[in-house]
């Protein structure tokens, strides 16, 4: 038992040396992943709605109902959706001949991990705390957001994980000058990424789509 | 003792390289709230609005007083009462609108709850103090749950009032107004989480699952 404190020793300091490298996932609010499975989201609800019926109309679009963090998002795609059902834009209602209202029952995001896990105990305090002073005698005590790495606990088993962008957009129809109602839509929007596969990237490659733009 | 010892030491070394960080991570959600849960207060809502009977307000100029309602779905609550009373007749007013008509009744909404309500269930052993030998350090064992239910509710009760615009006087209210939805996931011998029954996204997959036609201009020059 004697030779149990030397290998001990010898092995936190391989695994203190050992200068594990980290990618941090983003710098930005939310990762491009997010983003993405949000706008996209977004997107395929917007384009499940009928605007034919506003073809030739003056229509102001209301989206105050719409969550801020991803109302522009929204907004354009709207927007286009409109201009494509051949409506015409406004950008007061008092000039407008259609009032179109927009809310948002969902626009956000979802994990899941499917699996089987057991997450082991946590570490014992004194053995966190010989760690944590022998990574700073070493140095390589470097983490600078603030997060314990030993607060992570070990896991055991095997899992997939999944992230999903969720959007279900709801609107109607209205004349402002005389309060007469004309119809209302829904759209739902669904992205993926992780388990078996995404819906966010493009089906041709990144440098094909690249290329496709350059011709 | 000699095989013992390589195999603790390896054990010790496995435990402090997962305690280290150098295990993959997923980011969780940074948007305020998860799609799920937004999905379960705007169905919730939904649902308790369509209880609102709007035969009153048939060809009458309506405008909503949200003074006494506040909520972070405030706007989504809002729209959607916009939305019903307009589809059952009323007449809806832009507000502070000029040459705009004087409204006929004035519907004052407010909120009683519209919130999340989150209960588990398991069958399972519970996390209990684990002894570490030799050492007077008492760390714990993970829950092992043979059955486990995590199932999460939209719980959504409105009241509205209908009021004169102009005396403020007392016209009609509403009974109470409830909507509720939920969703369950399972966890089976620790194997999960399975979504078994839920009532906030729609039965037909093909809503959401099937692409929609793109009919954007550079499609269409394809």
């Amino acid at each position: 038992m004697r030779r149990l404190p030397l290998t001990l020793a010898v092995a936190i300091s391989l695994v203190l040396a050992s200068g594990c490298g980290v990618v941090r996932a983003s710098t930005t609010e939310r990762t491009s992943q997010e983003m993405l499975l949000i706008t996209t989201a977004a997107e395929r609800a917007v384009k499940r709605f009928d605007l034919a019926s506003l073809d030739g109309e003056r229509v102001f679009l209301d989206v105050s109902a719409v969550p801020a963090q991803d109302r522009g998002y929204v907004v354009d795609a709207v927007e286009q959706h409109l201009e494509e059902a051949g409506a015409i834009q406004v950008d007061a209602p008092g000039r407008a001949g259609v009032i179109l209202e927009v809310r948002s029952g969902t626009l956000a995001s979802d994990e899941r991990r499917f699996g089987f896990e057991i997450p082991l105990p946590p570490l014992p305090t004194k053995l966190k705390k010989t760690i944590q002073r022998t990574r700073r005698l070493v140095g390589s005590d470097s983490d600078d957001d603030g997060e314990d790495p030993l607060a992570s606990e070990l896991i055991l088993g095997f899992f997939f994980d999944k992230q999903a962008g969720w959007a279900k957009l709801q609107g109607f129809a209205w004349r402002p000058k005389t309060g007469e109602y004309l119809g209302d839509f829904e759209g739902w929007g669904y992205a993926r990424v992780g388990w078996f596969g995404e819906s966010i990237l493009p089906e041709k490659t990144l440098k094909e789509t690249a290329e496709s733009y350059g011709e | 003792m000699r095989i013992r010892q390589p195999l603790l030491a390896l054990a010790l070394v496995l435990v402090i390289v997962g305690a280290t960080g150098c295990t993959g991570a997923v980011r969780e959600t940074t948007t305020a709230r998860t799609s799920t849960e937004m999905l379960l207060l705007s169905t919730a809502t939904e649902r308790a609005l369509s209880q609102f009977d709007p035969t009153r307000l048939k060809d009458k100029v309506v405008q909503i007083d949200d003074s006494h309602f506040d909520s972070v779905d405030k706007n989504y609550v809002l729209s959607a009462l916009r939305n019903y009373i307009a589809e059952n007749g009323a007449r809806l007013q832009v507000k502070g609108a000029e040459g705009a008509p004087a409204p006929d009744y004035v519907l004052e909404i407010r909120s009683a709850s519209l919130g999340i309500y989150d209960s588990t269930f398991g069958i399972g052993v519970p996390q209990l103090p684990l002894p570490i030998p030799q050492t007077n350090i008492v760390s714990a064992s993970p829950p092992l749950h043979l059955l486990h239910r995590a199932k999460q509710e939209g719980w959504a009760k409105f009241q509205i009032w209908i009021r004169h615009p102009v005396f403020g006087t007392y016209i009609g209210k509403s009974k109470d107004l409830w909507g509720h939805s939920y969703q369950s996931v399972w966890f089976i011998f620790g194997i999960g989480p399975i979504t078994c029954s839920n009532d906030i996204y729609p039965e037909d997959e093909s809503v959401y699952e099937v692409m929609p036609e793109d009919h954007s201009v550079a499609d269409q020059a394809d």
